[in-house]
C-alpha cells in the first residue's frame, strides 16, 4: 500500500521510496526513511498535500510523492 | 579562530540566538543564489568576535543552494568555530546534521535550544552521554528565555576539534549508518516524549488547516493585514505626507524670500522635499506589512498557509510558498517581492516574481479610488473589479507562462516541515524590522529621489529652458506626444494621459498628481468611460513603480531576466487594456460580442480545469519526481532507498 492510501491515524512502516535519488535523500534528511514509522495526520482540501508524522517531526508531502512511498502495516 | 558560525536545521532558533548575540551589530546581505539572507555581525559584548549566521540546512549533501553555500563557506573559512544549534524537542532529526558536522573535524560545540520546553515537560537530557558520543562540549540553552546565552560564546571560544574517539566513530559513516546509530542510541541522550507545545500545535492545526476552517481563517488574517497596514499608511503616512507638504511650502517661501531663482525653488521644494517625503510616507505601511509578515513567519503560520494553497497554485507553476508574496503584493509590491526569498524552487520563485506585480498595491488603489470618484460616481464595484482582474491575470498569464517555462523548471525536491507553533519574540522581530526599514529607506529612497528629480526636470524644462508652468513647452510634452500613438488603440491616446502614465514609473499615485498638474480639464482626456476603465487596467497590470523594480532587480539576478519581466508585464497590460477598449466596439456588433463571449468562457473553463488538474504534475514515468520534461526519463537512476 502507498502512503497516499494509508488511512488517517493509522501507523505504518516505510518500506520503500520509489523516487528520484535527490528527492529520496532530501526526504531521508528530514526523517522520512525506510524502517521508520509514519502516521498520516491530515489531508488538505483536495487530498493534496498530506501532513504526516515521522518520529517527532511533522512533514508535508505532495500526493505524487506519497503515491511513490510504499508502506506496510 | 577569528569567526564563529551558527549552523543548524531550519527552525532550530538559530536566528533568534544570532540576534541576541549580536544585538544591533549585524549586517544583512545576500549569499549568491541562496534563498536566505547572509547575516554577519559581532558579539555585542566583545566586538572583536565575529559571528556569522549560516542558512538553515538539513544535511551537507549540496542538494539545495543553501547547503552549497554553507559547504562553500566552510571550505573558504578554515579557521572557524562552529556552534551547532539543535532543537531539543526534535533531537533525533537534528543530530543527523550534527554527525555530518563532526565529520568535518572542525572546532565545534553543540547548543541544545528550547531547553525551557524540555524542562517544562519533564524531559530529561543526558548531556554526558551526548558529550561522550559526539566528543564536543554541549550547552543547553533557551534563546527565547535567554538561558545560558551569556555563557555560549565563552564555551565556543574554548571549543576544540571533536575528541578522536567520537571523530573516528562518525568519520567514515554514510547517511544510513548515521541514521542507524542515532536510532539505536537516541534513548540514551533523551527521554523522548512529546512536549505540550507539540500537542497544542496539533490541536491548533485542526483549526488553522482544517478542511473547512483553514481558508476562512486565512481570509480573516488577510483582511486584518490589509486593514492594519492601510490604516498605518493613512494615519501615519498621511501625517508624514502632510508634514512634508508644509515643509515644501515653507521651503519654497523661504527660498523665494531669500531671492533664489524660481527653478531652484521648484527643484528643491517640489522634487527634492516632496520626493523624500513620498518615500518616508511610504514607510509606515511597509513597516506594518513587514511586522505582520514576520509574525506569520516566526510563529510558523507561514507553513500552514503553504499547506492550504499548495495544490491550487501548482497549476500555475507556483507553489504554496508563493501565497504570501502574492498577498503582500496587495499591500505593497516591494514587500511581496522581498518575501519571495523563502521560495526554494527557482522556477516557482521566478514565476512569482513575474506575477506578483499584477496585484493591486496600495498606490494603485489610490488611483482607482480617484478614478471611480471622478468618472464612475464613486461606485465601489469599480475598485473591487480591479481585484478580480488582477487575480484573473495572475491565473491566466501564469498558466500561459508556465506552459512556456515548463522546459526550464529545475527540479527542487518539495520540502516542507511543519514547525511547532511558537509565539514570536517581539524583540527579534523588532531587530529585523529595523534592518529592513533601513534597507528600504536608504536604497529605494535614493532611487525614488533620483526619479523624482528626473521627472521634475522633464516637466519643468524644455527646449526653451525653464518652462515656468507652461507645460506645452516641456520635454514631457514632447515625450507624451510621441507615446500617445502607442496608446491610441487603448482609448487614451492623448499626450497628457501618456505623460501621466510615465510618472507612474516613479510611483503609481503620481499618475493622479500628474494628471492634475498637466490638465485641469481632465475629463477631456479620455474618449469615454471604457477608455477610463482601460486606463485603470493599464495602471493595474503595467510594470510596477521604481521602488519595486529596484527590489525585483535584487531578487532576479540577471538584468536580461528583469527586462523580460518588465516587457511581459507591459505586454500583458497592453493586451488586456486593448481588449477592454475594444469591448465597446465589440458590443456594437452582435457577432463579435458572441465570439468574444465564447472566447472568455473557454478561457475561464480552461483555467479552472488546468488549476484543478495541476498543470505541473510530473510525467507519469516510473520514479519521476516532477522535473517536468522528457529528458527526466533518461536521467532517472535506480533510487537508493536507505
Amino acid at each position: 500500500m502507498t502512503l497516499f492510501e494509508l488511512p488517517i491515524g493509522k501507523r505504518a512502516i516505510i518500506k520503500n521510496i520509489e523516487l528520484n535519488k535527490k528527492v529520496v535523500e532530501r526526504l531521508n534528511d528530514l526523517g522520512l526513511r525506510q524502517g521508520k514509522y509514519v502516521v498520516v495526520v491530515r489531508k488538505a482540501l483536495f487530498g493534496d498535500p498530506i501532513e504526516i508524522k515521522v518520529g517527532s517531526v511533522y512533514l508535508v508531502v505532495r500526493k505524487y510523492q506519497a503515491e511513490k512511498i510504499e508502506v506496510g502495516l | 579562530m577569528n569567526k564563529i558560525c551558527l549552523v543548524g536545521n531550519p527552525n532550530c532558533g538559530k536566528t533568534t540566538l544570532f540576534n541576541l548575540l549580536t544585538g544591533t551589530y549585524q549586517k544583512v546581505g545576500n549569499w549568491s543564489g541562496v534563498t536566505t539572507e547572509k547575516k554577519e555581525g559581532v558579539y555585542k559584548e566583545n566586538k572583536n568576535i565575529k559571528l556569522v549566521d549560516l542558512p538553515g540546512i538539513y544535511s551537507m549533501s549540496a542538494i539545495s543552494k543553501d547547503e552549497s553555500a554553507v559547504i562553500e563557506f566552510l571550505k573558504n573559512n578554515k579557521d572557524v568555530t562552529i556552534i551547532n544549534v539543535v532543537d531539543g524537542t526534535n533531537l533525533e532529526r537534528h543530530l543527523f546534521l550534527t554527525a555530518k558536522l563532526i565529520q568535518l573535524g572542525l572546532p565545534m560545540m553543540i547548543a541544545i535550544n528550547f531547553y525551557d520546553e524540555l524542562k517544562k515537560n519533564d524531559i530529561k537530557l543526558n548531556i554526558e552521554a551526548l558529550e561522550q558520543a559526539f566528543g564536543v562540549k554541549i550547552l543547553p540553552i533557551s534563546a527565547k528565555k535567554q538561558l545560558n546565552v551569556d555563557k555560549i560564546i565563552n564555551v565556543a571560544l574554548s571549543a576544540v576539534k571533536p575528541e578522536l574517539k567520537a571523530y573516528k566513530r562518525f568519520k567514515d559513516k554514510n547517511a544510513k549508518q548515521i541514521y542507524d546509530y542515532l536510532d539505536e542510541n537516541v534513548q540514551k541522550f533523551i527521554s523522548s516524549s512529546e512536549t505540550k507545545a507539540q500537542q497544542l500545535t496539533l490541536k491548533l492545526d485542526n483549526f488553522l488547516i482544517g478542511k473547512y476552517t483553514g481558508i476562512p481563517f486565512f481570509v480573516l488574517v488577510i483582511f486584518l493585514i490589509y486593514f492594519l497596514s492601510s490604516k498605518a499608511g493613512s494615519v501615519f503616512g498621511g501625517a508624514i505626507s502632510d508634514f512634508f507638504t508644509k515643509l515644501s511650502q515653507n521651503t519654497a517661501l523661504t527660498m523665494s524670500n531669500v531671492g533664489l531663482p524660481i527653478w531652484s525653488i521648484s527643484l528643491f521644494a517640489n522634487a527634492v522635499v516632496n520626493g523624500v517625503g513620498s518615500v518616508l510616507a511610504f514607510t509606515p505601511q511597509i513597516l506594518t506589512l513587514f511586522f505582520l509578515m514576520s509574525i506569520i513567519e516566526e510563529s510558523g503560520y507561514a507553513s500552514r498557509v503553504t499547506f492550504l494553497f499548495d495544490k491550487m497554485l501548482r497549476g500555475i507553476g507556483l507553489g504554496g510558498k508563493s501565497v504570501i508574496p502574492l498577498i503582500l503584493s496587495c499591500g505593497c509590491t516591494v514587500t511581496g517581492v522581498m518575501a519571495t526569498r523563502t521560495i526554494e524552487s527557482e522556477h516557482e520563485k521566478k514565476m512569482t516574481l513575474y506575477l506578483a506585480p499584477f496585484m493591486p498595491c496600495g498606490a494603485k488603489m489610490v488611483v482607482f479610488a480617484w478614478f471611480s470618484q471622478v468618472f464612475f460616481n464613486g461606485s465601489p464595484f469599480v475598485s473591487v473589479s480591479m481585484y478580480f482582474i488582477s487575480i484573473l491575470a495572475v491565473v491566466i498569464f501564469g498558466l500561459i507562462l508556465n506552459r512556456k517555462n515548463k522546459r526550464n523548471s529545475i527540479n527542487t525536491p518539495f520540502v516542507l516541515e511543519m514547525p511547532t507553533l511558537r509565539c514570536p519574540t517581539i524583540k527579534n522581530i523588532g531587530m529585523v524590522l529595523w534592518e529592513k526599514a533601513k534597507d528600504f529607506t536608504v536604497k529605494s529612497g535614493t532611487v525614488i529621489l533620483a526619479v523624482s528629480v528626473v521627472t521634475w526636470f522633464l516637466i519643468n524644462f524644455g527646449f526653451k529652458g525653464f518652462t515656468n508652468g507652461r507645460v506645452e513647452q516641456s520635454f514631457l510634452y514632447y515625450v507624451g506626444n510621441v507615446l500617445k500613438y502607442l496608446f491610441k488603440p487603448l482609448g487614451f491616446g492623448t499626450w497628457q494621459a501618456s505623460a501621466s502614465l510615465l510618472s507612474g514609473i516613479f510611483a503609481k499615485e503620481a499618475v493622479i498628481e500628474s494628471i492634475l498638474q498637466i490638465e485641469r480639464n481632465y475629463l477631456l482626456l479620455f474618449e469615454d468611460r471604457i477608455a477610463v476603465y482601460s486606463f485603470m487596467t493599464f495602471v493595474l497590470l503595467s510594470p510596477p513603480c521604481v521602488a519595486s523594480i529596484s527590489t525585483l532587480n535584487k531578487e532576479i539576478k540577471s538584468k536580461k531576466e528583469l527586462l523580460k519581466v518588465l516587457l511581459f508585464q507591459f505586454a500583458s497590460a497592453y493586451t488586456v487594456s486593448l481588449f477592454i477598449n475594444l469591448v465597446s466596439l465589440i458590443a456594437k456588433t452582435p457577432f463579435l460580442l458572441i465570439l468574444s463571449a465564447i472566447c472568455v468562457i473557454i478561457t475561464v473553463l480552461w483555467a479552472v480545469i488546468a488549476l484543478i488538474k495541476g498543470a505541473t504534475e510530473p510525467c507519469k514515468a516510473y520514479k519521476c519526481s516532477n522535473c517536468g520534461v522528457g529528458k527526466c526519463r533518461k536521467n532517472l537512476k535506480r533510487n537508493t532507498t536507505i
